[in-house]
């Protein structure tokens, strides 16, 4: 235990270097010997390619080659700190089987063939099924690791110059319901708040977010604060006892789907207790109520439409009267006592209240309504739009903000917020697109599951799916499978850096440039919209999606539509027409290929940190404190919606007594095809389990280790169960993360999906265990 | 005692509140990398999967075991950035 004078002047070091880095956990140390410059190696900037954290990396090069990547010390999201995931990134484009040549299937075999084959064959296949059975016939599946570049162009071409609607991307399945709560609550998307709030707040409400996990490094932002600042709390609201759990100081375990009540039991203990800010909420807030019973999108061409009515403060009490914890105690598995304590917590005037959540609420078949539910907390406390203190929404992917949402690559959007089936909007995008404004179709078509539902029926024949991997991640996922490969007509492209579950139902593989290998730019969580130079080319004949994209346009006759020298920041510049003056204004390209990301909007040269707020958000004048001023209609207030709880579509019963939650382990990243190959992380955790919880197994002659079956009235699956691992299952629950290829644990899934956002509930089915 | 001593005056270095400046617009970036980290250490014993800080620096915040030294016993959140790796060690000593 005792130290030597050595250790001791070891460690004193590296508190000197601390104090010299910057005097936080998250700094890099300053090594005593600094390495000699590695001498050949050309180092550039870029954002990670993984979550929606979106820390800076720097990328070293020698001989074409990335051979390193560190932690940007000059990064403000992560101070120089990565995730595992991270640190590993010079290991992800240089798997064995990385694709180096278009494929073209013929029977049961991929050939190699020319790009110009393969382009040929694809543009016919477009135009053969546009003259056959009309544009709507084609579709685009796209995704949140898009950059902003390739969003932008697949939008512009298949809104613009095929004529439908039929663009989705994957972020449909992960963000939703957080941007249609946006909407609903403050009409315009993404937070107000930035991730500054984590070093300045003094209370952290996490909702179903392993952030340990899955935001590794923003969870490392908020320890490293509560390090400094004793009084720092973090409640982990959770429905299994996660890494997050273990280093909050509370966690508060909840029967799945009952977030609903608990939120509202939180409001109706503010209310009852009369710890609300009535100022607050007389100039800033309107009470509305929708359609309730709204149905789970269960079957096919499944519609919704909800019809708001404006209500008032008195109607919202009554709303919530039978919300007691009481009640709530009983649904929800949480003491009453609790529920009157943490609802004291969030409106405590001295505390500085955030909360954070990601697909608990969002992959949820009331996923609009969590979303509304927390807004709702805070809105009646006026614990908002103030630094340190927001509800932050956590975005997943690298880019669902910066590209699916900002860009609109939905089927029902345009970019900046803008929607098809408003003729004004309409209206402005043919004119920056240069189009006819009759091309768009003021129809929305399909939200993902919809169109792979329409795939499967025919409705669909020819779909592209680029830099995602539907064919692993979609719910109910052997319905999708197989109707991919139905045949009569229907012919899939599927565009990756490496085979996948999706490549092997494709009839045409196109190979890819991925990350660095290609000039980009993504947005993540906080507005930060980052741009990164090409670093290395990619490998045999693989090439940017972009340049795909425009390759079918230009054969397709759309060429004009991508008349660019430098495409990417001729669209970058085009596309910044769009949001210029609607308070989601981006700086001009420059600006981004040095700064480490800039925070929209961006408005003469300075970003925005809080929106909606005074003295920080250029659209708020002096004197107005908070204004929600995209929010004309309810005169720039926001809403606090009346939601009431309503069960899951499909619950534990006699057959299958267990509730099944899919998520993320934080060495891989969604579906495996990159964190899988490389060993470091492939290692830590090779194969997806089944977390379980010791007396269930036990009940069930179940030992640690061993295998089991699991079924859902969907599909079946054997794993190994894991009893005593880094998450632990609550009783009647079990956990299977569904990074693994050779484990398809969304077979067993539930296509239900929230009415409103479209978004499916992975986290809620149920199931039935058994020995194997 | 000293790992105390040590640990504080670390943790006092480090309350010094760091806020996040802007980066002036950089493209020194070869400056930067010099004494940015790379890939962390993976893990070559046996640890609790479930392990954090408090487990981790048992060892590697003393010296206990020949445990090497944390250069950085303020992150506690260890097992985001070092994960298992080939195990060639035998398992720590039973506290």
């Amino acid at each position: 235990m005792e130290l030597s004078r050595r250790d001791f002047l070891k460690a004193s070091a590296a508190a000197a270097a601390f104090a010299a880095a910057g005097a936080s956990t998250m700094a890099s140390l300053r090594p005593k010997d600094a390495a000699a410059s590695e001498g050949d190696i050309r180092w550039g900037k870029a954002p990670c390619r993984f979550c929606g954290t979106g820390c800076g990396v720097l990328v070293g090069v020698r001989d074409g080659r990335i051979v390193a990547t560190k932690g940007d010390p000059q990064a403000p999201v992560n101070k120089g700190l990565n995730c595992v995931k991270g640190y590993f990134l010079s290991k992800i484009l240089y798997g064995k089987d990385r694709l180096t040549k278009p494929l073209i299937r013929k029977g049961n075999t991929m050939v190699e063939a020319s790009w110009d084959e393969a382009m040929t064959l694809i543009a016919s296949k477009f135009k053969e099924s546009i003259d056959k059975h009309g544009p709507d016939s084609v579709a685009m599946y796209g995704s949140g690791q898009w950059t902003v570049f390739e969003g932008y162009a697949a939008s512009k071409l298949f809104k613009g110059g095929i004529g439908t609607n039929n663009v989705e991307p994957n972020a449909r399945l992960c963000m939703a319901s957080s941007v249609t709560g946006f909407m609903t609550t403050f009409a315009s998307d993404e937070p107000m708040g930035c991730f500054d709030d984590l070093d300045l707040g003094d209370t952290f409400f996490l909702w179903g977010a392993n952030m340990a996990e899955c935001h590794p490094v923003l969870f490392s932002r908020m320890i490293d604060n509560r390090l400094r600042n004793p009084q720092v709390k973090i409640i982990d609201f959770a429905t299994r006892f996660t890494r997050t759990s273990q280093m909050a100081d509370h966690y508060v375990k909840f029967n799945p789907q009952t977030d609903l009540a608990l939120l509202n039991a939180i409001a109706h203990v503010i209310i009852r207790d009369k710890l609300y800010d009535e100022q607050f909420i007389k100039d800033h807030v309107v009470f509305k109520r929708g359609k309730e019973n709204i149905g789970y999108g269960l079957e096919d061409r499944f519609k919704f439409a909800d019809e708001p009515i404006l209500i008032d403060f008195d109607k919202y009490k009554t709303f919530l009267k039978p919300y007691t914890p009481e009640y709530v105690a009983k649904l929800s598995g949480v003491p009453a006592k609790t529920i009157v304590e943490l609802a004291h917590l969030y409106a405590d005037k001295s505390r500085k209240v955030n909360s954070l959540w990601t697909m608990g609420f969002n992959q949820h078949t009331r996923g609009t309504w969590a979303n509304n539910l927390v807004y709702n907390v805070h809105l009646l406390t006026g614990k908002i739009c103030k630094p340190g203190e927001n509800p932050l929404s956590l975005t997943g992917q690298p880019s669902a903000c910066g590209t699916t949402r900002e860009v609109g690559t939905f089927t029902h959007r345009l970019p900046a917020d803008m929607v098809v089936m408003n003729p004004e909007h309409r209206e402005k995008a043919a004119k920056i697109w240069g189009i006819d404004p009759n091309k768009i179709p003021a129809k929305p078509t399909y939200n993902a599951t919809e169109m792979f539902r329409a795939l499967d029926r025919g409705d669909i024949k020819v779909v592209w799916i680029q830099v995602t991997n539907p064919f692993q991640s979609l719910p109910n996922l052997n319905r999708y499978r197989k109707g991919a490969r139905k045949g009569d007509g229907r012919f899939i492209v599927v565009s990756d850096i490496y085979p996948t579950r999706s490549t092997e139902l494709a009839d045409v593989i196109l190979p890819s440039a991925g990350w660095v290998e290609k000039e980009g730019m993504f947005g993540n969580a906080e507005r930060r919209t980052q741009h990164w130079f090409k670093q290395v080319d990619p490998p045999g004949e693989a090439r940017n999606d972009l340049w795909q994209t425009m390759e079918l346009a230009r054969r397709l006759g759309h060429g004009n539509l991508f008349p660019y020298k430098y495409p990417e920041k001729e669209i970058w510049e085009e596309y910044r027409k769009f949001g210029e003056g609607q308070g989601k204004d981006l700086a001009p390209y420059e600006a981004y290929t040095t700064a480490r990301g800039l925070r929209w909007p961006v408005v003469n040269g300075n970003e925005t940190l809080y929106r909606y707020a005074e003295g920080y958000d250029p659209y708020v004048k002096a004197g107005e404190g908070v204004k929600f001023y995209k929010n004309k209609a309810d005169h720039y207030k926001a809403v606090v919606w009346a939601r009431p709880y309503e069960p899951a579509p499909e619950v534990p019963d006699k057959h299958y007594p267990f509730w099944l939650c899919t998520g993320r382990v934080l060495e891989h990243w969604h579906t495996g095809t990159m964190t899988g190959r490389v060993t470091e992380l492939k290692r830590a955790y090779p194969s997806a389990v089944c977390e379980m919880h010791p007396d269930d197994a036990r009940r069930l002659g179940i030992k640690d280790l061993q295998k089991v079956k699991i079924t859902s009235r969907r599909g079946s699956i054997f794993l190994q169960v894991n009893l005593n691992g880094r998450g632990k299952a609550e009783k009647g629950n079990i956990f299977v993360a569904f990074f693994d290829e050779g484990k398809l644990i969304n077979e067993l899934c539930l296509d239900a999906y929230c009415p409103i956002s479209g978004e499916p509930d992975y986290k809620k089915c149920a199931v039935n265990i058994e020995k194997a | 005692m000293k790992v105390a001593v040590c640990l504080l005056a670390v943790i006092a270095y480090a309350s010094f509140f760091s806020s996040p400046v802007q980066a002036e617009a950089q493209e020194d970036y070869e400056s930067d990398a010099r004494y940015a980290e790379a890939q962390p250490p993976t893990i070559p014993h046996p640890f609790r999967d479930a392990a954090d800080g408090k487990y981790c620096l048992r060892c590697h915040g003393t010296g206990l075991n020949g445990a090497p030294l944390s250069p950085h016993p303020v992150r506690i959140t260890c097992t985001e950035c070092h994960v298992k790796g080939e195990i060639t060690l035998h398992s720590p000593a039973k506290k």
